[in-house]
């Protein structure tokens, strides 16, 4: 069998001398063969004696058209060794390597891509593209001189390929490498995937024979039934809602110009906020639909404090919402009126602290280095095949749909985790006479798990009335749409996990401030 | 072979054509009634075309190889699938929000209203927008399966025109631990949003034989209304002169529209 091995990224990028590393290793005493395809010329010379103990073979290429399946027929007829080694040029996209068919027993394996932390910024921004393909598809990065900000390097390259390892400094290719070519590390690699894997799809089956054999008429069955029901029930009506904002994400994407974008949100310093908030009005979207939108607002420069205030009081004060608060507590109007006015309040505060604490969205963002890129390269590689007006209006139906995908993981299982928690937990917990802190706290845990989207949340916030006082009700249907879980899991999507829950617990602060001021003063909340 | 496709984006090009079948399948077949209100089937069919035309123009960009495609990342989306198809569709239970949490609630009725009484002074507005049906020859009014949402709310807002009439009515038995022996509620279960906001709807019914009917079972209660205090709370109660077997309704849930 012969593998494949590609080492690419850019000139200078030491691609060369991770060749020659790798060659003086002990662990290449097993090969027989090796051959070396260089594309390019590289800025490192050769030094024969790192070689001269294995029978290695030098040939070059000098142009992409001749990567092609003769090439390595040829390769195999001639030679036929146990190791390609490839220098790939930093500037051929690799989309035409990958697709070229192989002899039967060659194999691609790894691909690395090379960097260097001093020149990688300065490429990325001016050949963003032309990185992308390689570095998209790369299993790993090794850096092996990492002298200054590798912070940007990682953050790049976690957003453009979220499962390449990235490895920083000499003993951490080092032992990446070992991982990778010493005949008994790899062993070990693929027993412990095997076992693993193994144990994954046992656990799936046995999960799946249980409910299947499931006796119909026990109570764990009727519970089980009651959690697919709502569980459905809350995914098919989170579906277009989702993809609507999927599909207004995509049009911001591809039509709206991040300079333009930002002057709206940035143009009043201090009128900017409550205008920010009053664009929810315009989003006739649940809150699930709200999530991406408001993560490509951050990640077209629009800041972070800006944005938060958006992706909390949209939920709160569209016409959905109020329309359906004002339904589920008819003749109290006052519900829907405190619902849009402290919504829009607890957004604003916390937008005013997010701007206070001065963290910059570069920070929490996980794939901002994407938008650097050109629009056509999209994260998941979906690109138009057309040119022009066409072109775009593909690509918005790409990304929309890599969008919907993407944020529908966390649906799934937000709302999997609410329907459970809704069947398992007994209503009995939460009877008896309370204070009034416990229970506003009470009921901000619960819209933490059970509110599932901004609309029948009015309702299920109603059914709480008579156990818990307004105030506290009023705190679950106003937390409900910032709070809740999926939304949360949806946001760690595109941001840091450590801001999404500092987020998450200055929200909660916040909530349970306004919330327990209300409940000082029963009476003259005009419910 | 396997790597001359794009194996992530031909995932989610199936995904959407799946999603996408699933819900044509669904709105023809009327299924999607059982789990979300009609309200936003217009939603769902757009959604359905949009799915399906992301999955075309997907699956068309599919073709450019990429090398550490992990195709597995959307094996989350098998689990309503999975789950779909090995739990057969059946009833929610009413659940921890609605009916039952009874025990500290000294007006206790109020929760299993959609409409609470608070409401009865100021919907006076709706009150011609409800037509009772016309009494047989007995003097006895019956609410269709049809009717019963618009009625329920009704009786809630204007209960004195109730007052004496005898009605027939349609539900499924429903008992709370704090009701007498010959007391219960034949309910239809309520859908606003989704299967997740689900609440039983009825009103309390007093003796007749009821105790020989088992929770969920679907009856049609015939009885004579009254307006009674009943745990602090003004409400109509109907005292029974007939109970009989009924067919399920043919429609899962009742639908309150906005």
């Amino acid at each position: 069998m012969t593998r494949i091995e590609v080492v690419c990224g850019f000139l200078g990028s030491g691609k060369t001398t991770l060749i020659q590393h790798i060659l003086k290793q002990d662990w290449l005493q097993g090969c027989r063969r090796i051959l070396i395809l260089q594309c390019e010329e590289g800025k490192a010379v050769w030094d024969d004696s790192a070689v001269k103990s294995h029978s290695v073979f030098l040939a070059r290429i000098s142009s992409l058209s001749e990567i092609r399946p003769e090439l390595f027929s040829k390769i195999r007829s001639q030679l036929n060794p146990d190791l390609i080694l490839v220098e790939y040029n930093g500037t051929w996209p690799i989309e035409p390597f990958l697709g070229v068919r192989m002899p039967k027993d060659f194999r691609m394996d790894q691909i690395l891509f090379c960097a260097d932390v001093s020149t990688f910024d300065l490429y990325w921004k001016n050949a963003g593209s032309l990185m992308f393909s390689q570095l998209s598809n790369a299993d790993a990065v090794c850096v092996s001189r990492c002298a200054g900000a590798a912070q940007t390097l990682k953050a790049t390259v976690q957003s453009v390929n979220r499962s390449a390892a990235v490895c920083m400094g000499e003993r951490a290719v080092d032992r990446y490498l070992t991982g990778i070519f010493n005949p008994k590390a790899r062993k070990e690699a693929n027993k412990w995937q095997k076992i693993g894997e193994a144990e994954v799809s046992i656990l799936m089956a046995g999960i799946f024979l249980f409910f299947l054999f499931l006796p119909k008429d026990s109570d764990l069955f009727a519970a089980v039934q009651s959690i697919r029901m709502i569980f459905l029930g809350i995914l098919i009506q989170a579906l277009p809602f989702l993809l609507i904002g999927s599909f207004v994400s995509a049009l911001l994407q591809v039509y709206v110009p991040d300079e333009a974008l930002v002057r709206i949100f940035t143009k009043h310093r201090w009128l900017g906020f409550p205008l920010v908030a009053a664009l929810g009005l315009v989003f006739p979207v649940c809150d699930c639909g709200i999530v991406p939108i408001a993560s490509r607002l951050v990640q077209k420069g629009v800041p972070l404090p800006q944005a938060t205030v958006f992706l909390l009081a949209a939920p709160a004060v569209n016409p959905v919402t109020v329309l359906s608060t004002l339904y589920a507590f008819p003749g109290q109007p006052g519900y829907a009126v405190c619902r849009m006015i402290l919504g829009a309040f607890i957004a604003l505060a916390a937008g005013f602290l997010l701007s206070l604490s001065k963290i910059k969205s570069e920070k929490v963002l996980l794939t901002q280095a994407a938008v650097s890129c050109s629009c056509a390269c999209g994260a998941g590689g979906g690109t138009p095949r057309h040119k022009g007006r066409l072109g775009r209006a593909e690509s918005v139906f790409l990304a929309a749909g890599q969008e919907f995908l993407g944020m529908g993981r966390y649906v799934i299982c937000g709302s999997l985790l609410c329907s459970v928690v809704q069947q398992a937990v007994p209503p009995s917990v939460f009877t008896g006479s309370w204070s009034a802190a416990v229970s506003v706290l009470l009921m901000l845990l619960a819209a933490f798990f059970l509110s599932v989207c901004s609309t029948s949340n009015a309702f299920i916030g109603r059914s709480f009335l008579n156990l818990f006082p307004s105030a506290a009700v009023l705190g679950f249907l106003v937390m409900g749409p910032m709070l809740d879980l999926s939304n949360l899991l949806m946001l760690s999507g595109s941001f840091q996990k450590k801001f999404v829950i500092r987020l998450a617990a200055g929200l909660l602060a916040i909530g349970l401030f306004v919330f327990l001021l209300l409940s000082m003063f029963p009476e003259e909340v005009p419910l | 072979m396997k790597r001359k496709l794009n194996l992530e984006l031909l995932a989610e090009a199936l995904i959407c054509f799946f999603l996408s079948a699933l819900l044509f399948y669904a709105l023809i077949s009327g299924k999607t009634a059982d789990y979300v209100h009609p309200r936003i089937n217009g939603f769902l069919w757009i959604s359905a075309a949009a799915l399906l035309v992301i999955s075309a123009l997907l699956s068309a960009s599919c073709f450019s190889p990429k090398h550490n495609a992990r195709p597995s990342r959307f094996l989350l989306f098998a689990v309503p699938v999975l789950l779909a198809l090995c739990i057969p569709a059946g009833t929610v239970q009413s659940k921890a929000v609605s009916f039952e949490n009874t025990a500290g609630g000294a007006d206790s009725r109020q929760k299993s209203d959609v409409i609470p009484d608070t409401a009865s002074s100021e919907a006076g507005k709706n009150a011609s927008r409800f037509v009772l049906p016309g009494n047989d020859e007995n003097g006895v009014i019956t609410i269709a399966d049809g009717q019963f949402a618009d009625w329920y709310r009704d009786i809630g807002e204007n209960m004195n025109r109730y007052e004496g009439k005898t009605l027939r009515f349609k539900g499924q038995v429903f008992r709370m631990k704090e009701f007498a022996k010959d007391e219960m509620v034949p309910v239809r279960y309520a859908m606003v949003c989704c299967t997740a906001d689900l609440q039983p709807c009825g009103i309390l019914c007093r003796g007749g034989n009821s105790s020989r009917y088992g929770n969920g079972a679907w009856v049609w209660v015939t009885g004579k209304i009254k307006i009674e205090i009943y745990e602090n709370q003004k409400m109509p109660i109907c005292y029974v002169t007939k109970i009989e077997k009924a067919e399920k309704a043919q429609k899962a849930y009742i639908y309150f529209t906005y």
